[in-house]
């Protein structure tokens, strides 16, 4: 067993999150029988790739957006996942996690932490670990991200509600825009 | 005509006044954000109170705005649930199909200036998305914003590119670094200040959270395709018995919610 070689990296598995994505979809149209469908979305800033999934109902054409995957520009990896209903507050975040790498007194440590929810800038000077869970560094670690992204229990209700409509659902119709 | 309502009533029952609202103002469209009351028993108070006629449109997820209507000719079924903050809803009036795009933008109290300009650049991505997709570009975006009709994120070229007056429309669109926006227009910048008939703004806050006293943070903002279907915006302080307003004219936190509803209307054409 190796025990210089960077764990989790394989050089035969080079594939970007694009294109894992584009698995994904793949899959999605297969396992639904051809009633789902992702829709990818990408756009870029003059820094980074946005690349946005959406989630298709074929037969009624109504969209639910599942997550957002971003990375440098010209730089695939690495690659963070932004899933569906995670933009809440650090405060609200059960996840959210602070370690003190510096002593201080208990008031500071809670000005300081205040500080950095309200303004990430400032995690630098109050020397704390801020760790992204949905990071992932290898083509192997984004699929297992991605995975976990998916099972949200927030992307299933999403689809589920696609497929089958709540509330009162007028019928519908192709009319086009005039 | 066709007249929507939309009100942040801030995890407060305001059931009462949420049936005054909509039969004071006859709104076709009632749309409640922060609505902690379950949708079935808002829609049963105002079926008891207001009109049988009263239904949920079809959704995706209800968890940021409730949607009521009783002209079933409208739908307002929800074709697109947002990633975060936004839930796009068929609109149609008479034979014209538009989009109606319920927005609740990030707090001021939690999040910071950066990442409500991330918000506001998630939110355009959001709308190009469901533009193509749906092929239609007649977008009404209505909401709570958390921004106000000048902070910068909501006139930029690549933001939101709304403009203060019609007539700024008229052209379409603009070019920025060799791309083309299109306008959207804003009217709520009329209503903004003393010299208009109702208050100056929909919440009112002295903090350092609030450095104009007012704000205009719910607005209804229309793609410059709109704008000949526009009537009027209005911003609503009573309903029937119901005063939203304290004795000092601004929004009554106490007894209703921090923020004034704002009623909208369209006509046919």
């Amino acid at each position: 067993m190796s025990i210089f070689w960077p764990e989790g990296l394989s050089v035969s598995d080079v594939r970007s999150p694009y294109e894992i994505l584009e698995n994904a979809q793949e899959e999605w149209e297969t396992a639904s029988d051809g009633v789902l469908t992702l829709v990818l979305q990408e756009s870029e800033d003059d820094k980074s790739i946005v690349i946005t999934v959406h989630a298709k109902h074929l037969p009624s054409n109504r969209t639910a957006t599942l997550l957002s995957v971003i990375h440098r520009l010209n730089e695939p990896y690495p690659v963070t996942i932004r899933p569906r209903d995670e933009n809440i507050p650090n405060f609200l975040k059960k996840s959210y996690q602070v370690s003190w790498t510096s002593a201080g007194s208990a008031a500071a440590k809670v000005v300081a932490e205040l500080e950095a929810i309200n303004n990430p800038m400032s995690i630098k000077e109050s020397q704390k670990l801020i760790t992204n869970k949905w990071v992932s560094d290898t083509p192997s670690e984004f699929r297992e991200k991605l995975t976990k992204a998916f099972n949200l229990s927030e992307v299933k209700a999403a689809v589920l509600n696609l497929t089958s409509s709540k509330g009162t659902l007028v019928d519908d119709d192709n009319e086009a825009q005039e | 005509m066709s007249r929507i309502v939309f009100w942040n009533v801030k995890r407060k029952d305001l059931t009462g006044a949420v049936c005054a609202l909509a039969k004071s103002t006859a709104a076709d469209v009632i749309v409640l954000n922060e609505n902690m009351v379950s949708g079935s028993e808002t829609l049963c108070a105002l079926r008891s109170k207001v009109s049988p006629e009263f239904y949920i449109p079809a959704f995706i997820s209800d968890k940021r705005f409730h949607c009521f209507c009783k002209n079933r000719k409208l739908d307002l079924s929800e074709i697109d649930s947002g990633l975060f903050r936004t839930s796009t809803r068929k609109y149609k009036l008479g034979n014209q199909i538009f989009l109606l795009v319920l927005i609740h933008g990030p707090d001021i109290r939690n999040y910071d200036a950066e990442s409500r300009q991330s918000f506001v650049q998630e939110l355009v991505r959001e709308l190009n998305f469901v533009r193509e997709d749906k092929k239609i570009d007649r977008l009404i975006l209505l909401g709570d914003f958390n921004m106000n009709p000048y902070d910068r994120p909501m006139n930029l070229a690549a933001g939101l590119n709304a403009m203060m007056t019609r007539s700024c429309t008229a052209k379409g669109s603009r070019r920025h670094l060799g791309k083309d926006y299109e306008f959207y227009y804003n009217p709520m910048w009329g209503l903004l200040g003393d010299n208009t008939k109702g208050p100056a703004g929909t919440v009112y806050d002295t903090s350092n959270q609030g450095p104009y006293g007012w704000s205009m943070f719910d607005q209804v903002i229309l793609h410059h395709t709109v704008v000949p279907f526009f009537q009027d915006v209005e911003i609503i302080t009573e309903a029937g018995e119901h005063s939203f307003m304290d004795k000092n004219g601004h929004p009554d936190a106490k007894n209703a919610s921090d923020h004034f509803p704002i009623i909208v209307d369209f006509m046919e054409k």
